[in-house]
Formats: C-alpha cells, structure tokens, sequence
C-alpha cells in the first residue's frame, strides 16, 4: 500500500514539473525579462500612454498582454498581427455570433471589429469609438438622418438603439431584433390598454406585425406609421377592408384582395387590363399583394420594398447582370425601373412605357448629338430583315459584361456583325 | 446540305425543306435549319410568343400581329404561312391544336381560350365550370384525350377541364411557387404527367397522372437558366425548356438533370433573342418562337 502510494505521488511531481514547465514556456514563451510585459512595448509606443489612460481599455492591453494579439518580431499579417485582422478578436470571443443565430450582423461575420470598437481603449463602453447611437449611425446614415428628421420620434431609438436590436447576432429575430415582432413592442406597449386599443379603433393588433404599418425609427405621420398611408387606414376605417371589431374574425377580409381593391381602383385595374402585356402578379387573386402594402409604407405607391430591391425578388438575374456590368445604366443602378418600365402593363415588348426603344432613351439621350450611326423605322438591321435599327441593336439596357453595354468583348466585334 | 434548305422566298410563299430525323433526345445537338420572316404573302411576323407543332403542321401565335400561322409540313417540306385571325383575339400568348384538329388559343389581352374550327373559324370561348371561381390561364396544354390543363395564375394552381369545359382535376402550384414564383409553362407527356416551370425559381414540377400536388422535378436551375419560358416533352421522356432572358435551349434526362445547354443570344440566324416557345415533333423537327427577333427558326435534331 505505502510503495503504491509513492508510486502516485512520483507520478503527480512529474505531472506537475511537466506541465509547470509548459505553463511557464506559454506565459513567457517570448522570455521577456521579469516585469518587462507591455512596458517594453511602451518604450517605443510612447504615445499608447494615452490610450492606457482612457476610461475603457481592453483587458490584455490594461495588463501588459500586448502579445495577445501581437508577434513582436514578425507576421504575415497587418500591425504584426498574431493572426489574420478579421480573425484575431474571434480567438478570444469565439461566441460573439451564437450557433442558430436567426440574424447576424454583416461586419461582425465579416470580423470587420474595429468598425465598432477600438481594440485598445476608449472613453465609451465596450470600447466603442463613438458613444451611444452614433457608433450605428456612422453606417447607418439613413436611418441616422430619418431618426433626426422624423416629426414623431420613437423614444426608445433617441435612447439608444441597443434597446431593440442586439450589435452582433439575435438569437430570436430578424434585423438584429432582440425578439420578434410583436413581442419586442409588446415589451413597452400594452396591447390591452384601452387607449390602445382605441388607438386601433379595437381591432385586435396585439398579435399582428406591427412594423406592417409603423415606423419604428420614427415618421412624420401622427401614430407613427409610414410615411406613405392607405387613405383608409389614414382615415381609420379598417372596415372597409376587414370584418371589423364587432366580427367572430374581426381581421378577416370582406372580399378576396382583387375585389377588395378593385372597389376603389376600378379604372386603374380595367386600363391595365386592356393592355395586351400584364405583368403576371397583377393577374393572381391576392398580385397587389406582391408589390404594395396595404396599410402604409416608406416608399411611394405603397410598395413594400425599394424597387430595385422589390423587383430583383423575380428578376434577380436582370439586377445581377447590371451589377456585373463595366458600364452602370443610372435608372437601373439607382434602382428606378418605372423609368423604363410599366409595373402593371403594357402594349409595348418588356412593359416598356415607349412602343419606340429609340424614344425611350431619347427622354435621357440625346443620341444623335453625340453619335451618327443611323437607327430608325428607316434603317433595316442587316442581320435580321424582321427589324429595324434602334439603341438596342447594339445596347443591353441593364449591361453587359463588357464597357458601353454592349454584347460584345470589343467594339470592333459588334460593329463587324453588320460591317463585313 | 441540298436536303436542308429550299426556300424560294423568306418573304414571299413558303416552301421550306426539312430533312426527317428521328425524335429528339437527350444528348441531341440543334442544327440551324432556316428562319421564318414572313407569312405565306410576305408579310412579317412579330413577336411571335408561341409555336406549336405535330408532325404534319406548324402552329405560330403570330402575337404582334394579333393572328395564327399555319405552316403545312409535307414529306419533310414546309409550305403554307396561311393566316388565321378571329375578333376574339387580340394578342394570342399559345396556340395548341387539340385531336380532331381545332385550334385553342388564349388572348393575352381577355385573358380567355378561344377555340377555333380546324379552319380558324370561332367556335366558342372556353368557360370553365365548376372550378368555383374566376379562372385566369397564362399557359395551356391539351392532350390527347382533348382535356384542357391550364395554369390558373389568379388561383396558383392547375386546373384540367374536359372538353366541354368541365373541370375534372385541381392541382395547386408548389407552396414555394405560391409564395415567390411564377409558373411560365405547362405541357403534358405522353404518359400523362404534367409538367410546369416556375420561371421565377428556374425549377420544374412534375405532378403524375392521379397526383394531387406538384413535387419538384429539379433542384434550381439557376446557374443554368435565366428565365426559363417554354417547357415540351418528347416520347423519350426528354424535357426541353427554353431561356428566355438566358436566349438558349437546355435539355433535361427523364430524371431531370441537365444533359445540354444549346444556342446563345443574338440577332443572327441560329441564335435567339428573347426566345418564347419551343415545340418539336416525331420527325425531330423543332421550331422556336424567337420573339424579339419577330421570327421562327427551325432546327433539326442531329444526334
């Protein structure tokens, strides 16, 4: 018994002088002098003292740790970096982006860190650069200006916008949300209160989604819907559409969507009609569903989304090839495809809104100010009998892989398949 | 060549020789055969969004002009281009010959199946019933039988009526198609499958003859496709869908993955501009509605 207990005992000194050793060859592996850690660095980084005096600073450069991060004699990487600049945080907070996220934030995926945070020291918490909302608000310059500009302001974003939305991921929601839609709202309104629901003329909202008609940055509508309102939701009457408070299913519809909204846009939908090109949502029962809201929105016409991002939805391979394209059509890049096109119908090829391509670019170009190549009902394409010469003889209106979208890699091959 | 092409005018009366092939197939290449400018008294075509064919006719939805065209083929030869125009018809989208030979088109622009005598002359307009609701087709197949399937769009389903307009079968689009696609074409093999494309999501769906939902017959063809318009079937089981927006044809095996990729955009014979419709027959003649280039081309299936 007594020689198996020194038997043990031998092993655990040897365990121990091992990986003493190893313990002291890892915190030393550089074999700094005694109490040499961060103040070597120090000696020639003399304006980090500073930093080192700012309210926040980074716990290994608040201990000398500045080998955490750093090789200091050499790396591949930036600013002797011990890894790659969009990996290196990641090493110390591998959980900054939960398995299962449901959304993420793009820089943190993309470990862009000091987007947000400075990785030595700052004056702000969490050693972001800039304090409270300005620190989103150095991307976010839309919602930056919206939230400054709105005559109705939503208190919770003049705060701060961590009230809502989580900076790195959410494990519940999309946009960053730290819950789902109602639920985050229901956190400060109460959807039983009876001003509430007199707000909703008591329809029961409490579980509807509540940016479907508000704005949650903040408008300049009372309420603070969406800038752009349904005329019967602006003038409260949610019976024209819905079954109303009275009813078993109160949120249920009068009528399929078509007629619903064929009721009061009866010209719009029989001219539409008439055309021989419908663009297909509009034919479907609930189509002007696919495109507008029908409460409120921040775009005009109700849409749901940005054009170009509304349209892209079907017609993602025509946004993709302006994307790729050398040469940027501005309609098309800034996303205004009505300028072009039709969004309900149309007699003309393409829901184009000109039956001539020719006077369609003419409204933007002057063409023949600043080229001389014929184009016209009176100038045959010679390779094909069937058309005639216009800008789309030799142009793609939403580009081409090559410059002046053409079709072609040069312009001596697009001017050789007429001029042999 | 000399059993290719003897065309006396593009314009002027047709007479087009087509060498008989056997039936096209998987792994079957396109040879150019002629392009078709004009109808039988030279007038031009335009924008033609539809071609149908069997082995001894061409049907083309003559759009722009708001008719039909038939062509005859003949031991291999095309003759014809006779017009067919009716007042129920504005701007015809497709065109199908049903078994005894009369013609069901749908307007573009009332939204409705016309159905003509095997002359053109009008017999009635199609009026779906007992479908429960207002039926609004952007496609249309018929089969064999005469039963019309047509890809309801105000509905997001396909709805299978007799031939007297009865519906006999409802079968609703993929929940993905409702949500975020739209179905561009329909056709009916042999066997009685039905099969659509969601342009939108680039992907075909396949319901069986007693099935009552569409199952995906590929994964995305994005990649491949850009927007693909017209889909056929021939006897083999092979799937021909035409790109419009890609401006080529891509060939599918009976198990629906890809086995061709054939034509490129242009405005030169042989090549495609924003091409709508495609058909073939037993002769392994096919014919493409290219619409932007206001013309039909014929090709010939080479193995």
């Amino acid at each position: 018994m007594k020689h198996k207990y020194r038997i043990l005992m031998l092993f655990l000194v040897v365990l121990a002088v091992t990986f003493g050793a190893k313990a002291r060859s890892d915190e030393n592996k550089f074999r700094l002098k005694p109490g040499a850690r961060g103040k070597i660095c120090l000696e020639c980084h003399s304006d980090f003292q500073d930093k080192l005096k700012m309210q926040y600073v980074h716990t290994p450069v608040k201990i000398g740790e500045c080998v955490g991060c750093h090789s200091p004699h050499t790396s591949n990487y930036g600013k002797n970096l011990a890894a790659p600049e969009n990996k290196i945080c990641f090493t110390c907070h591998p959980d900054i982006i939960p398995d299962g996220a449901k959304s993420t934030h793009k820089v943190v995926v993309e470990g862009k860190c000091v987007n947000c945070h400075d990785p030595h020291a700052s004056n702000q918490p969490f050693h972001l650069l800039r304090a409270g909302n300005e620190v989103c608000f150095a991307c976010h310059k839309d919602i930056a200006q919206q939230v400054a500009s709105s005559k109705v302001k939503h208190p919770p974003v003049q705060d701060s916008c961590l009230n809502c939305h989580d900076p790195h991921a959410s494990m519940k929601s999309t946009h960053l949300l730290k819950d789902e839609v109602p639920g985050l709202c229901k956190t400060c309104h109460q959807t039983s209160n009876p001003i509430f629901l007199s707000q909703h003329m008591n329809m029961p909202v409490g579980e509807a989604n509540c940016v479907m008609c508000h704005n949650p940055h903040g408008s300049d509508q009372k309420g603070m819907l969406y800038n752009n309102v349904h005329p019967p939701v602006a003038s409260r009457m949610c019976t024209q559409c819905h079954q109303g408070p009275d009813s078993k299913t109160p949120l249920a519809l009068r009528s399929p969507v078509f007629d619903l909204c064929k009721g009061c846009h009866n010209d719009m939908i029989n001219t539409t009609l008439a055309k021989t090109q419908v663009h297909w949502p509009f034919l479907r029962k609930d189509g002007c569903l696919s495109c507008h809201n029908p409460h409120a929105s921040p775009e005009k016409g109700l849409l749901k989304a940005p054009k170009i991002k509304l349209c892209g939805r079907c017609h993602a391979d025509t946004i993709k090839r302006q994307q790729r394209s050398q040469t940027k059509h501005p309609p098309v890049a800034e996303g205004n495809c009505t300028a072009c096109h039709e969004p309900h119908s149309s007699n003309n090829s393409f829901l184009l809104n000109a039956a001539s391509p020719i006077d369609l670019c003419g409204k933007c170009h002057d063409s023949q100010k600043h080229a001389t190549h014929p184009v016209g009902v009176k100038y045959k394409d010679p390779r094909n009998p069937n058309k005639t010469l216009t800008c789309l003889s030799c142009h793609r209106a939403h580009g081409t892989d090559y410059k002046r979208m053409i079709p072609f890699p040069t312009v001596t091959e697009l001017c050789v398949q007429c001029h042999t | 060549m000399k059993n290719l092409i003897i065309a006396a005018s593009l314009f002027a009366a047709l007479s087009l020789a087509l060498p008989v092939r056997p039936v096209a197939a998987a792994g079957v290449k396109l040879k150019f055969v002629v392009a078709v400018y004009a109808d039988g008294k030279g007038n031009p075509i335009n924008r033609p969004e539809a071609v149908s064919c069997d082995d001894h006719s061409v049907l083309l939805s003559d759009s722009g002009n708001g008719r039909l065209l038939t062509f005859a083929l003949v031991n291999g030869t095309m003759t014809g281009g006779k017009e067919i125009k009716s007042s129920q018809i504005s701007y015809p989208l497709r065109a199908r010959k049903g078994p005894n030979g009369d013609i069901f088109v749908l307007d573009g622009k009332s939204h409705k199946i016309v159905h003509l005598d095997a002359n053109g002359n009008y017999v009635s307009t199609v009026q779906p019933t007992g479908v429960g609701g207002e039926v609004i087709p952007d496609s249309f197949d018929i089969d064999s039988a005469g039963n019309l399937y047509l890809v309801d769009v105000f509905n997001s389903q396909v709805v299978v009526l007799d031939p007297q307009g009865r519906m006999i079968r409802q079968i609703p689009f993929a929940q993905d198609t409702k949500d975020n696609g739209f179905i561009s074409d329909i056709t009916v093999s042999k066997n009685g499958d039905i099969l659509i494309v969601d342009g939108v999501r680039k992907m075909v769906y396949k319901a069986g003859k007693d099935a009552k939902e569409f199952t995906p017959f590929t994964k995305s063809l994005a990649g491949y496709m850009s927007f693909p318009a017209g889909i056929q079937t021939d006897s083999k089981g092979t799937v021909y869908l035409i790109d419009r927006n890609g401006a080529s044809i891509v060939t599918l095996g009976a198990d629906g993955s890809i086995s061709a990729t054939q034509l490129k955009m242009g405005w030169k014979e042989g090549q495609l501009y924003y091409p709508s419709g495609i058909c073939f027959n037993n002769n392994g003649e096919i014919f493409i509605a290219d619409r932007e280039n206001n013309r039909m081309q014929a090709f010939v299936a080479e193995q």
